[in-house]
């Protein structure tokens, strides 16, 4: 059963008022804007949209977080942030998927330049 | 002088029983303080059998006591998973529960809730504390295998209180409706039924919770496995290929919810002639074997279809309380047996993250 023994968060911890830090079972360690979580938010309404309909986000980065952060059942955690958008599942592969640090979304390279 | 990174060092050396890592790299040591020889642990272990903990602390005393320079060891047992005062957790463990287990099948006809009903009572001949939820809304049957009826109570407080009949707290949709009515739920109603069945009801202190869910992988099951972090799954199956194919399915959907799938029950395996006590394997067979070797998960046993286990369901009383030294009332508790034994092993191994700030 490969996707069970998939990564777990160890900790899930609020930085600040701009970003989501979270640190693995595995040791690796995430740092996830607000903005950049809640605009990749999984849910229907926010992937389903035409193109992509988000709830204005206003103000500035730091104006974005979330109220609460629960945990769902084995596999996800649910965030509510503060521009009252509260339905986005979040999965801990989508999670892992999303970790924005650099070794996990490596900077684009031109191949002809390294 | 003794250093944090000596102690942690010999902490890695501590694996609890059935567990897939030492107590370090699974988490569970939130801190380690030393002064003077004189150290303190901050362990948070999941819940977890009393004996097993104690085995596991005095593990820790004994380690880190053999270490050189360290005179007095103390182990503080910490809340895992969170404290109190931190974001609640829509998916919190349902107080007192320590373990709940869900009886799915994807196919219905397959003997599900007579499997959930007996192995129920089979945890309870164990010295659990056991609790039984119905949660087929479509098709509640626990009134009638458990002969019990009537509208549970409310407290003043708005929690239901279970009925209760041989030592098992029971709750089931089929206690509000009429015998006739149809059932007829959307889903956000599913939904929400089985959300209150999990967080209304009075339970009390349980260690298990068997949750007889809907046939399918629809609202119920997803509510279900959102709500309550579940210990496993069970999946219930009969011998034919149509039926282990469903199975697949089933495991499918729990796996994509990270719900450890602790075993296959093979229902109907075979026919047990009361008479001669010869066997015919009327749907085939190897069902539940097969999908056992596929998925590597447990076939945890095969229920013979016997005629006493229809009756015993039918009268209010099944086959676990009316004939205890049944065979199949026998093969129900080596089930419960190898099923407890599977949650007490797995337990370390998926420890809920903890939210801070």
């Amino acid at each position: 059963m490969p996707s069970i023994s998939a990564p777990t968060p160890r900790t899930i911890k609020r930085l600040a008022k701009d970003s989501i830090e979270i640190v693995w079972q595995d040791g690796h360690c995430g740092v996830y804007p607000n903005r950049y979580l809640r605009e990749n938010c999984p849910c229907a309404a926010c992937r389903e949209g035409k193109p992509r309909r988000l709830l204005p986000v206003v103000g500035a980065p730091g104006e974005l977080y979330p109220i609460q952060i629960g945990v769902v059942g084995r596999y996800a955690i649910s965030i509510q942030w503060s521009d009252q958008h509260d339905t986005g599942i979040y999965s801990y592969d989508t999670l892992r998927q999303l970790c924005p640090c650099d070794q996990c979304q490596p900077p684009a390279r031109d191949e002809n330049n390294p | 002088m003794i250093s944090i990174d000596d102690i942690r060092e010999r902490l890695t050396e501590i694996r609890p029983h059935g567990a897939r890592d030492d107590i370090v790299a699974l988490g569970l040591v939130r801190s380690i303080d030393t002064r003077d020889g004189a150290v303190v642990i901050h362990f948070a272990p999941p819940a977890m059998a009393p004996q097993l903990l104690n085995a596991t602390l005095a593990d820790i005393r004994r380690a880190v006591g053999a270490l050189d320079g360290v005179r007095q060891v103390e182990v503080k047992v910490v809340n895992n998973p969170g404290q109190p005062g931190q974001a609640a957790a829509p998916a919190a463990p349902i107080p007192g529960v320590r373990d709940i287990i869900a009886v799915g099948s994807t196919k219905g006809g397959v003997g599900k809730s007579t499997v959930a009903a007996n192995l129920a009572l089979a945890f309870a001949q164990l010295g659990q504390r056991v609790g039984l939820l119905d949660a087929d809304v479509y098709g509640p049957s626990l009134p009638i295998m458990f002969g019990v009826g009537g509208r549970p109570q409310v407290t003043e407080s708005k929690r239901i209180v279970p009925l209760e009949k041989f030592g098992l707290r029971l709750m089931s949709i089929g206690f509000f409706l009429d015998d006739s009515s149809p059932v007829i739920w959307r889903g956000p109603m599913v939904m929400g039924l089985v959300r209150q069945f999990l967080k209304d009801v009075e339970w009390g202190t349980l260690d298990i919770l068997v949750v007889d869910m809907p046939p399918g992988t629809g609202d119920a099951q997803l509510t279900l496995v959102q709500q309550v972090p579940l210990a496993g799954g069970i999946m219930v199956t009969t011998p034919q290929a149509v039926s282990t194919l469903d199975v697949q399915r089933g495991i499918a959907m729990f796996e994509q919810v990270k719900t450890p799938v602790l075993g296959v029950i093979e229902n109907m395996s075979f026919y047990e002639c009361p008479q001669c006590g010869t066997h015919d394997e009327l749907f085939g067979s190897g069902g539940g074997e097969r999908i056992a070797h596929e998925f590597g998960i447990p076939l945890l046993g095969r229920i013979p279809l016997v005629p006493d286990v229809r009756t015993a369901g039918d009268t209010g009383k099944p086959i676990v309380i009316d004939q205890p030294k049944h065979s199949v009332s026998q093969a129900f508790v080596r089930i419960a047996q190898t099923t407890l034994e599977t949650v007490e092993a797995q337990r370390f191994t998926a420890a809920p993250p903890e939210i801070i700030g």
